[in-house]
Protein backbone atom coordinates (compact mmCIF):
# COMPACT_ATOMS: atom_id res chain seq x y z
CA UNK A 1 0.00 0.00 0.00
CA UNK A 2 1.35 3.40 -0.95
CA UNK A 3 1.90 5.89 1.87
CA UNK A 4 -0.25 9.04 1.77
CA UNK A 5 1.39 11.97 -0.04
CA UNK A 6 3.14 14.34 2.29
CA UNK A 7 1.77 17.81 1.64
CA UNK A 8 4.11 20.58 2.77
CA UNK A 9 1.74 23.10 4.27
CA UNK A 10 4.28 24.87 6.45
CA UNK A 11 5.71 27.14 3.70
CA UNK A 12 2.21 28.12 2.59
CA UNK A 13 1.29 28.95 6.16
CA UNK A 14 4.45 30.99 6.57
CA UNK A 15 3.82 32.97 3.39
CA UNK A 16 0.17 33.51 4.27
CA UNK A 17 0.94 34.73 7.75
CA UNK A 18 3.71 37.01 6.47
CA UNK A 19 1.30 38.59 3.99
CA UNK A 20 -1.26 39.09 6.72
CA UNK A 21 1.32 40.75 8.93
CA UNK A 22 2.53 43.05 6.13
CA UNK A 23 -1.01 44.11 5.33
CA UNK A 24 -1.82 44.68 8.99
CA UNK A 25 1.21 46.94 9.28
CA UNK A 26 0.58 48.88 6.07
CA UNK A 27 -3.17 49.43 6.34
CA UNK A 28 -3.15 51.76 9.40
CA UNK A 29 -0.47 53.88 7.75
CA UNK A 30 -2.63 54.26 4.69
CA UNK A 31 -5.86 54.93 6.49
CA UNK A 32 -4.56 57.18 9.25
CA UNK A 33 -3.57 59.98 6.86
CA UNK A 34 -7.15 60.68 5.93
CA UNK A 35 -9.28 60.55 8.98
CA UNK A 36 -11.80 63.19 7.85
CA UNK A 37 -14.41 61.35 5.83
CA UNK A 38 -15.06 62.79 2.39
CA UNK A 39 -16.95 61.37 -0.53
CA UNK A 40 -14.10 61.46 -3.03
CA UNK A 41 -14.68 61.26 -6.76
CA UNK A 42 -14.13 57.79 -8.17
CA UNK A 43 -11.81 57.50 -11.13
CA UNK A 44 -10.30 54.75 -13.22
CA UNK A 45 -6.96 56.50 -13.59
CA UNK A 46 -4.68 56.98 -10.62
CA UNK A 47 -1.05 57.91 -10.33
CA UNK A 48 -0.43 58.83 -6.75
CA UNK A 49 2.22 56.94 -4.87
CA UNK A 50 2.33 56.37 -1.15
CA UNK A 51 4.54 59.06 0.27
CA UNK A 52 4.32 61.71 2.93
CA UNK A 53 1.96 64.43 1.87
CA UNK A 54 -0.01 67.41 3.03
CA UNK A 55 -3.71 66.63 3.02
CA UNK A 56 -6.18 69.40 2.37
CA UNK A 57 -9.76 68.34 2.87
CA UNK A 58 -12.83 70.24 1.71
CA UNK A 59 -16.01 68.70 3.01
CA UNK A 60 -19.55 68.73 1.71
CA UNK A 61 -20.57 71.29 4.35
CA UNK A 62 -17.78 73.67 3.40
CA UNK A 63 -15.25 72.93 6.12
CA UNK A 64 -11.63 73.34 5.12
CA UNK A 65 -9.08 71.18 6.93
CA UNK A 66 -5.35 70.94 6.66
CA UNK A 67 -4.10 67.59 7.91
CA UNK A 68 -7.36 67.22 9.84
CA UNK A 69 -7.02 70.64 11.50
CA UNK A 70 -9.94 72.96 10.83
CA UNK A 71 -9.01 76.22 9.12
CA UNK A 72 -10.95 79.45 9.15
CA UNK A 73 -10.13 80.72 5.69
CA UNK A 74 -8.17 80.22 2.52
CA UNK A 75 -5.59 82.79 3.60
CA UNK A 76 -4.93 80.72 6.71
CA UNK A 77 -4.46 77.73 4.43
CA UNK A 78 -1.99 79.68 2.32
CA UNK A 79 0.04 80.72 5.38
CA UNK A 80 0.14 77.14 6.67
CA UNK A 81 1.24 75.79 3.29
CA UNK A 82 4.01 78.39 3.05
CA UNK A 83 5.35 77.19 6.39
CA UNK A 84 5.26 73.56 5.33
CA UNK A 85 6.79 74.25 1.92
CA UNK A 86 9.82 75.81 3.57
CA UNK A 87 10.68 72.42 5.03
CA UNK A 88 10.16 70.50 1.80
CA UNK A 89 9.21 72.40 -1.36
CA UNK A 90 8.53 69.19 -3.28
CA UNK A 91 6.13 67.69 -0.80
CA UNK A 92 3.00 66.31 -2.40
CA UNK A 93 -0.18 68.20 -1.64
CA UNK A 94 -3.36 66.18 -1.85
CA UNK A 95 -6.59 68.10 -2.24
CA UNK A 96 -9.43 65.89 -1.03
CA UNK A 97 -12.65 67.55 -2.08
CA UNK A 98 -16.14 66.14 -1.79
CA UNK A 99 -17.86 65.28 -5.07
CA UNK A 100 -20.79 67.58 -4.29
CA UNK A 101 -18.79 70.79 -3.98
CA UNK A 102 -18.49 73.21 -6.87
CA UNK A 103 -15.44 73.09 -9.10
CA UNK A 104 -14.69 76.78 -8.54
CA UNK A 105 -14.39 76.13 -4.80
CA UNK A 106 -11.76 73.48 -5.47
CA UNK A 107 -10.04 75.82 -7.93
CA UNK A 108 -9.85 78.46 -5.21
CA UNK A 109 -8.02 75.96 -3.02
CA UNK A 110 -5.73 74.94 -5.88
CA UNK A 111 -4.92 78.58 -6.60
CA UNK A 112 -4.14 79.23 -2.96
CA UNK A 113 -1.88 76.19 -2.81
CA UNK A 114 -0.13 77.21 -5.99
CA UNK A 115 0.42 80.77 -4.77
CA UNK A 116 1.78 79.39 -1.51
CA UNK A 117 4.46 77.54 -3.44
CA UNK A 118 2.91 74.10 -3.90
CA UNK A 119 4.45 72.36 -6.88
CA UNK A 120 3.09 68.84 -6.77
CA UNK A 121 -0.66 69.02 -6.44
CA UNK A 122 -2.85 65.94 -6.55
CA UNK A 123 -6.62 65.80 -6.78
CA UNK A 124 -7.53 63.09 -4.30
CA UNK A 125 -9.66 60.31 -5.71
CA UNK A 126 -10.70 56.79 -4.99
CA UNK A 127 -10.19 53.95 -7.35
CA UNK A 128 -13.34 53.08 -9.22
CA UNK A 129 -14.57 49.57 -8.63
CA UNK A 130 -16.39 47.92 -11.48
CA UNK A 131 -19.65 46.18 -10.77
CA UNK B 1 0.83 -9.47 35.31
CA UNK B 2 -2.08 -7.08 35.51
CA UNK B 3 -0.04 -4.57 37.50
CA UNK B 4 2.52 -4.38 34.78
CA UNK B 5 3.06 -0.82 33.63
CA UNK B 6 1.55 -0.23 30.29
CA UNK B 7 3.75 1.29 27.72
CA UNK B 8 3.04 5.02 27.61
CA UNK B 9 1.37 6.10 24.41
CA UNK B 10 0.79 9.72 23.45
CA UNK B 11 -2.87 10.02 22.55
CA UNK B 12 -2.18 13.12 20.40
CA UNK B 13 -0.40 12.96 17.07
CA UNK B 14 3.01 14.55 17.12
CA UNK B 15 2.53 16.31 13.76
CA UNK B 16 1.37 19.89 13.89
CA UNK B 17 -2.01 20.29 12.24
CA UNK B 18 -1.73 23.44 10.19
CA UNK B 19 -4.75 23.04 7.97
CA UNK B 20 -7.04 25.30 9.97
CA UNK B 21 -4.27 27.84 10.46
CA UNK B 22 -3.62 27.98 6.74
CA UNK B 23 -7.32 28.34 6.07
CA UNK B 24 -7.60 31.28 8.43
CA UNK B 25 -4.44 32.94 7.11
CA UNK B 26 -5.51 32.62 3.50
CA UNK B 27 -8.99 33.89 4.30
CA UNK B 28 -7.42 36.93 5.98
CA UNK B 29 -5.16 37.54 3.00
CA UNK B 30 -8.10 37.37 0.60
CA UNK B 31 -10.15 39.62 2.88
CA UNK B 32 -7.37 42.20 3.00
CA UNK B 33 -6.81 42.02 -0.73
CA UNK B 34 -10.47 42.76 -1.37
CA UNK B 35 -10.74 45.44 1.28
CA UNK B 36 -7.49 47.32 0.67
CA UNK B 37 -8.52 49.10 -2.55
CA UNK B 38 -11.49 50.51 -0.66
CA UNK B 39 -9.19 52.04 1.95
CA UNK B 40 -6.60 53.32 -0.48
CA UNK B 41 -7.01 56.80 -1.73
CA UNK B 42 -5.33 57.58 -4.98
CA UNK B 43 -5.13 60.78 -6.95
CA UNK B 44 -4.39 62.53 -10.20
CA UNK B 45 -1.71 65.16 -10.57
CA UNK B 46 -3.14 68.44 -11.77
CA UNK B 47 -1.76 71.80 -12.75
CA UNK B 48 -3.16 74.50 -10.56
CA UNK B 49 -4.99 77.40 -12.21
CA UNK B 50 -2.01 79.70 -11.81
CA UNK B 51 0.17 77.37 -13.83
CA UNK B 52 -2.33 77.05 -16.63
CA UNK B 53 -2.76 80.79 -16.94
CA UNK B 54 0.92 81.47 -16.79
CA UNK B 55 1.85 79.11 -19.60
CA UNK B 56 1.77 81.09 -22.83
CA UNK B 57 1.22 79.50 -26.21
CA UNK B 58 4.50 79.19 -28.03
CA UNK B 59 3.95 80.36 -31.61
CA UNK B 60 6.92 78.32 -32.80
CA UNK B 61 5.44 75.06 -31.62
CA UNK B 62 2.50 73.70 -33.51
CA UNK B 63 0.40 71.88 -30.99
CA UNK B 64 -3.07 70.50 -31.16
CA UNK B 65 -5.01 71.82 -28.26
CA UNK B 66 -7.42 69.80 -26.23
CA UNK B 67 -9.55 72.29 -24.44
CA UNK B 68 -12.72 71.13 -22.72
CA UNK B 69 -15.31 73.48 -21.34
CA UNK B 70 -18.13 72.27 -19.11
CA UNK B 71 -21.02 74.66 -19.04
CA UNK B 72 -23.52 75.14 -16.25
CA UNK B 73 -26.36 73.80 -18.39
CA UNK B 74 -24.61 70.48 -19.00
CA UNK B 75 -23.12 71.17 -22.42
CA UNK B 76 -19.59 70.11 -23.27
CA UNK B 77 -17.45 72.15 -25.64
CA UNK B 78 -14.35 70.55 -27.08
CA UNK B 79 -12.17 73.22 -28.68
CA UNK B 80 -15.21 75.48 -28.81
CA UNK B 81 -17.36 72.91 -30.58
CA UNK B 82 -20.27 71.38 -28.74
CA UNK B 83 -19.99 67.63 -28.37
CA UNK B 84 -21.93 64.91 -26.65
CA UNK B 85 -20.26 62.98 -23.81
CA UNK B 86 -19.95 59.96 -26.13
CA UNK B 87 -18.34 62.06 -28.84
CA UNK B 88 -15.97 63.54 -26.26
CA UNK B 89 -14.95 60.02 -25.30
CA UNK B 90 -14.16 59.34 -28.96
CA UNK B 91 -12.41 62.59 -29.83
CA UNK B 92 -10.40 63.38 -26.73
CA UNK B 93 -8.06 60.36 -27.07
CA UNK B 94 -7.42 61.30 -30.71
CA UNK B 95 -6.56 64.85 -29.78
CA UNK B 96 -4.26 63.77 -26.96
CA UNK B 97 -2.58 61.27 -29.24
CA UNK B 98 -1.74 64.00 -31.76
CA UNK B 99 -0.64 66.56 -29.21
CA UNK B 100 3.12 66.63 -28.45
CA UNK B 101 2.60 68.21 -25.05
CA UNK B 102 -0.36 65.95 -24.23
CA UNK B 103 -1.93 68.77 -22.33
CA UNK B 104 -5.62 68.95 -21.65
CA UNK B 105 -7.12 72.18 -20.40
CA UNK B 106 -10.39 71.85 -18.55
CA UNK B 107 -12.46 74.88 -17.68
CA UNK B 108 -15.89 74.99 -16.15
CA UNK B 109 -18.77 77.29 -15.45
CA UNK B 110 -19.34 78.49 -11.92
CA UNK B 111 -22.12 76.01 -11.19
CA UNK B 112 -20.40 72.83 -12.30
CA UNK B 113 -19.87 70.31 -9.56
CA UNK B 114 -16.52 68.75 -8.84
CA UNK B 115 -17.63 65.21 -9.70
CA UNK B 116 -18.44 66.23 -13.27
CA UNK B 117 -15.08 67.92 -13.71
CA UNK B 118 -13.30 64.90 -12.31
CA UNK B 119 -15.05 62.60 -14.79
CA UNK B 120 -13.53 64.57 -17.67
CA UNK B 121 -10.20 64.71 -15.88
CA UNK B 122 -10.31 60.95 -15.45
CA UNK B 123 -11.18 60.44 -19.09
CA UNK B 124 -8.23 62.59 -20.17
CA UNK B 125 -5.87 60.83 -17.80
CA UNK B 126 -6.98 57.41 -18.96
CA UNK B 127 -6.21 58.41 -22.52
CA UNK B 128 -2.68 59.46 -21.80
CA UNK B 129 -2.88 63.16 -20.95
CA UNK B 130 0.41 64.19 -19.41
CA UNK B 131 -0.62 67.56 -18.11
CA UNK B 132 -4.06 68.35 -16.82
CA UNK B 133 -4.69 72.03 -16.35
CA UNK B 134 -7.75 73.34 -14.60
CA UNK B 135 -8.96 76.83 -15.38
CA UNK B 136 -11.28 78.90 -13.27
CA UNK B 137 -13.56 79.96 -16.08
CA UNK B 138 -13.65 80.22 -19.79
CA UNK B 139 -12.44 83.78 -19.95
CA UNK B 140 -9.13 82.60 -18.55
CA UNK B 141 -8.46 80.86 -21.83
Amino acid sequence: MKPPPNLEILPIAAIGLTLVLIMMVISPLVVSQNSTPVNLPRTHASERKIESSINITYTEDGRLLLDDVLLASLSELGDSIVGKMKKDPYMMIVVRADTTVMTWQVLDILSTVRRAGGLRIVAGTKKFREG
Amino acid sequence: MWLRRRKHQNPYPTELILNSLVDIALCLVIGFMIAMPLFFETGIFVSAPGVAKAAPDDPNVSDIKASVFLSNDGRILLNDVEVTPERLTELLPKLIERSPSRRVVISTGDQVDYARTMRVLDLAKQNGAADLALLRNRSAQ
